[in-house]
């Protein structure tokens, strides 16, 4: 496997509830690399970013998935998580009664392996919340509960900011957000970029690529990935729609 | 700061006579009602306790205690009372039977009847305490029946803050104990509550409790209940909103485990136009525990532009505990807002899930699910110390102690 491979799935098939949603999927990430996975709705984008955190509903058929050169297939979705890997959600859920403030503590304990401080957590945290334009108040309210999609997707950016993941899949964290949402959210994942750090970025849309350029765009369409570019595709893709993409793919 | 209120001088307390007309009288009542059984709708979750409960006890051989927990300044103005020693008090004669919608309860006239004592709590009119009135009633011997009877009346545009707790020494100190109360609370006009109770009595204690909450004109009442303790018990709560926009918002929690079963029975009562109750139900079972919530709103046909709310929401832990729930409408008014809802689920996959993507192990994101249910109750209970005992209570609980 080449070294600078950060992330590699082979072949990968997945079925949920008997219902097969990922049909022979590949792709490979290097270390540093932003990748856009692009397609329309029901096209297995979710299901893939859901099977590559272990979800337990996914069932892996057949196939691998590489993380840091070891096979996490088989790794529960914490141990994957502490392995560095994130997952943004498109719609995370709701817990009434876990605070953020709690919520968050353990998680970075959880992710990091050790407890930090309560006052340089404290002041860690507040660093971030200012950066993505979060009121404090934020962090004694219910985990996602009574949240807007915006107020949503400002918290899966501050557990990306805190957890520091090698890889990331950020799943739709363009949608429900107003223009200066997305810019504000998408500056704090640009500022994330390094040669260290690797992004899946699951989107329908280009607006998102514009603020955070892609390395390399696919294409999904009804669990297959049939075609793999650069920020053009997205480009001709925003301009032409995935019917053209589809019409061709046919014609072939 | 604990103090056991202040107990008679004499061997026996010469109660008023009107005081002894009532005990015959429900006495009388009582020894008429027939003892229920399992085939009762109302105790058919419930047996009821093998302990005869027709015989009187004498004050001086009352066998638990009854404790003022305030601090020393709410104290020293004498809110709380022994109720036996107060009894020839005109506002205790005036407060005494219970409303109609609860004075044919078995229960509630065997307390009528055989009451031991009891706490007596006027909060002046105008009056605001800004700390909390704490008060327990607590089992410290063995083969213990202790039959409390409390009045809390809080007069006009009075503001107070109240915490009950019912405790006992532990399991292997205590035998076939009975608990029994009728506790009756008058919001009159304008005047707020803020009442707190938890319950941890020991799994060989047999409990059954009455609530009367009534609220007038303006009146609003918060309230919490935390229910962790007991072999078997059964509380019924009538909240009765009979003045216009009075408001109750109350949030009650159980958790059983083991062989516990408890039955909890409300009843949010409305005849008065513009009125507001919103009720939620939280029960955890474990083990082979049971837990039955019964809820009604009750609206008459002059409680038009009543707002009234009920969710019971229930966490499974094991395969062998069971819930079950029965939310209720009777509605004769035909201009209300009116909801309710009950869920059973076991713990949420899609939560779990959420956790561990962020590196929390299951059984810790299954026991953050878990105080998640439990801690928005507790949370709301005033006072923090009260709250840390019942969080330490909860984690032993979840330790199988």
């Amino acid at each position: 496997m080449d070294k600078s491979v950060l992330f590699e799935v082979k072949d990968l098939h997945v079925s949920i509830e008997g219902k097969k949603v990922l049909k022979g999927i590949s792709l490979k990430i290097k270390s540093g690399e932003v990748h856009a996975l692009m397609g329309r709705n029901g096209s297995g984008k979710t299901s893939l970013a859901h099977s590559l955190m272990g979800n337990p509903k996914y069932q892996i058929e057949s196939g691998k998935i590489y993380f840091n050169g070891e096979d996490i297939a088989k790794l529960s979705p914490e141990e994957r998580s502490r392995m560095r890997l994130f997952l943004g959600f498109q719609n995370p859920v709701e817990i009434p009664g876990v605070s953020v403030s709690n919520f968050l503590r353990s998680s970075v304990r959880a992710v990091r392996g050790n407890e930090i401080p309560s006052k340089e957590f404290r002041k860690y945290v507040k660093e971030e919340l200012k950066n993505l334009e979060i009121n404090e108040s934020f962090m004694t309210r219910s985990l996602n509960e009574g949240f807007s999609g915006g107020e949503r997707k400002r918290l899966e950016t501050l557990q990306l900011r805190l957890l520091q993941p090698k890889m990331a899949i950020l799943d739709e964290t363009d949608s429900g957000l107003d223009i200066d949402a997305l810019k504000s959210i998408s500056e704090n994942i640009e500022q994330m970029r390094s040669p260290d750090r690797s992004f899946l970025l699951i989107t329908h849309y280009q607006r998102m690529l514009n603020y955070i350029k892609p390395d390399v765009v696919h294409v999904m369409i009804n669990g297959k990935i049939i075609k793999t570019g650069d920020f053009e595709l997205a480009k001709k893709l925003e301009e032409k729609g995935y019917e053209w993409l589809l019409s061709r793919v046919e014609a072939a | 700061m604990k103090r056991a209120l202040q107990k008679p001088k004499r061997a026996a307390p010469e109660y008023p006579e009107w005081v002894e007309a009532s005990r015959l009288s429900f006495e009388e009542k009582f020894l008429k009602l027939p003892r229920p059984s399992l085939k009762s709708e109302a105790y058919r979750f419930c047996p009821l306790p093998k302990q005869k409960l027709s015989n009187r006890i004498a004050p001086t051989t009352v066998k638990s205690k009854l404790l003022d927990l305030s601090k020393k300044s709410l104290s020293s103005k004498l809110l709380v009372a022994s109720l036996r020693d107060r009894a020839d008090q005109d506002l205790i004669q005036d407060h005494w039977e219970a409303s109609p919608q609860i004075a044919d309860d078995y229960f509630v006239n065997g307390v009528m009847a055989y009451w031991q004592d009891g706490f007596f709590i006027p909060v002046p009119k105008d009056s605001k305490s800004v700390d909390s009135i704490q008060f327990r009633s607590l089992f410290d011997e063995k083969d213990s029946r202790f039959v409390t009877r409390n009045l809390i009346v809080l007069e006009e545009n009075s503001e107070a803050k109240m915490i009950e707790e019912l405790l006992s020494i532990p399991n292997e100190q205590i035998n076939n104990s009975l608990f029994l109360c009728f506790t009756r609370i008058l919001l009159k006009k304008g005047s707020k509550l803020h009442y707190s109770q938890w319950q941890n009595f020991s799994t060989r204690v047999q409990h059954f409790c009455r609530y009367e909450f009534i609220l007038e004109e303006g009146a609003q009442l918060v309230h919490q209940s935390v229910s962790l303790g007991g072999h078997r018990g059964q509380t019924r709560m009538e909240l009765k909103c009979a003045g216009p926009n009075a408001s109750v918002k109350s949030e009650n929690l159980t958790w059983m485990s083991g062989n516990q079963q408890y039955d909890f029975w409300v009843r949010s009562f409305h005849d008065t136009a513009q009125t507001q109750s919103e009720l939620c139900f939280k029960a955890i079972a474990d083990d082979k525990a049971q837990i039955n919530f019964n809820g009604n709103i009750e609206i008459t046909d002059t409680g038009q532009k009543t707002e009234a709310h009920q969710l019971s929401k229930s966490l499974l832990l094991s395969p062998r505990a069971s819930i079950t729930t029965s939310p209720k409408l009777e509605i004769a008014a035909d201009d209300v807002q009116v909801t309710h809802g009950a869920s059973i689920s076991s713990i949420n996959d899609e939560q779990l899930y959420y956790l561990q993507t962020r590196g929390i192990s299951k059984e810790e994101a299954a026991q953050m699910i878990i105080d998640a249910m439990a801690e928005p109750v507790i949370q709301r209970i005033p006072e923090a110390d009260v709250q840390g005992i019942i969080r330490k209570e909860l984690q032993l609980k979840r330790m199988g102690k």
